[in-house]
């Protein structure tokens, strides 16, 4: 779909390679969480870190998928056949 | 000796609350680079550039929520692995004053030792309790007052992450307010 390439195909791949970054990186946020270990000393107060720790994991897990399926598309959308 | 009373380690929270505002700043980092690249492809027109964009803007929005929880929660531990060392300090300080009056701990609670003693001895002891007492109770205090504090602003940020952000319109990735957070929170892109 040529008309819809109003913009230099470089540009999507530049946004995609972009995208690809910041999927590494919240990736690898989500494993630096759960990485660590701490110790409150109350157990409740533990379970409240423990929580907020396992959503912002989940959440940047989340994350790395849609910004993996957004580069995908961009990467698809540059191609040179792309809606021939 | 420091454990009895104040159970924890700071260095352990501290190091966590450390970890989550690199990320917090790396994450931050990204969005901005990714934001820069996204103006590039303004001209770029049509349903499927206005979905991929779209797409883009939502996750760039999540990244950002996501960075902005990580370092509230950074922060909010750094300041209680502060509050944790304090207050392990003062129980350590407490435990030693209990000692040297010829007390005991039972729990948080102050008591005399069991057995005999000279009617004196036992008298002078019975005085001091409500001193010693008092320094055990500002030790768990300091430490009750932080955890309190610490576990509220967990929850408040576990909420925030939980609450799906705002759509922004496309074309307006607007970085999203500090105060906003609670409202807007982050999820999943493909779930709004």
């Amino acid at each position: 779909m040529p008309a819809a390439h109003s913009v230099d195909p470089t540009w999507l791949d530049v946004v995609a390679t972009q995208l690809t970054r910041s999927r590494t990186a919240a990736l690898e946020a989500s494993h630096e969480l759960l990485a660590h270990y701490s110790d409150t000393g109350d157990a409740p107060t533990q379970r409240s870190v423990d929580t907020l720790i396992n959503h912002a994991a989940e959440a940047l897990g989340a994350l790395t998928d849609s910004l993996a399926d957004a580069s995908r598309a961009l990467q698809e959308a540059a191609r040179p056949d792309h809606g021939a | 000796m420091t454990a009895t009373l104040v159970h924890g380690d700071h260095v352990s929270c501290s190091r966590l609350g450390g970890s989550m505002r690199r990320e917090s700043s790396r994450l931050r980092q990204h969005a901005h680079s990714l934001e820069d690249a996204l103006g590039e492809l303004a001209a770029w027109k049509g349903a499927e550039a206005g979905d991929s964009r779209l797409s883009i803007e939502a996750s760039l929005r999540v990244l950002r929520a996501t960075a902005d929880v990580l370092d509230e929660a950074g922060a909010a531990l750094q300041r209680y692995a502060t509050d944790l060392a304090e207050g392990h300090e003062l129980g350590r300080r407490a435990e030693l004053r209990v000692q040297r009056a010829g007390l005991l701990l039972d729990g948080t609670r102050v008591i005399e030792p069991w057995g005999p003693a000279s009617a004196i001895g036992s008298e002078r002891r019975r005085g001091l309790v409500p001193e010693v007492q008092a320094r055990v109770d500002l030790a768990t205090a300091h430490v009750g007052r932080a955890r309190g504090r610490l576990g509220r602003e967990m929850t408040r940020l576990t909420q925030a992450l939980s609450r799906p952000p705002l759509l922004a319109p496309a074309g307006q990735v607007e970085p999203l307010p500090h105060s906003e957070l609670g409202r807007t929170g982050c999820a999943h892109p493909a779930r709004l």
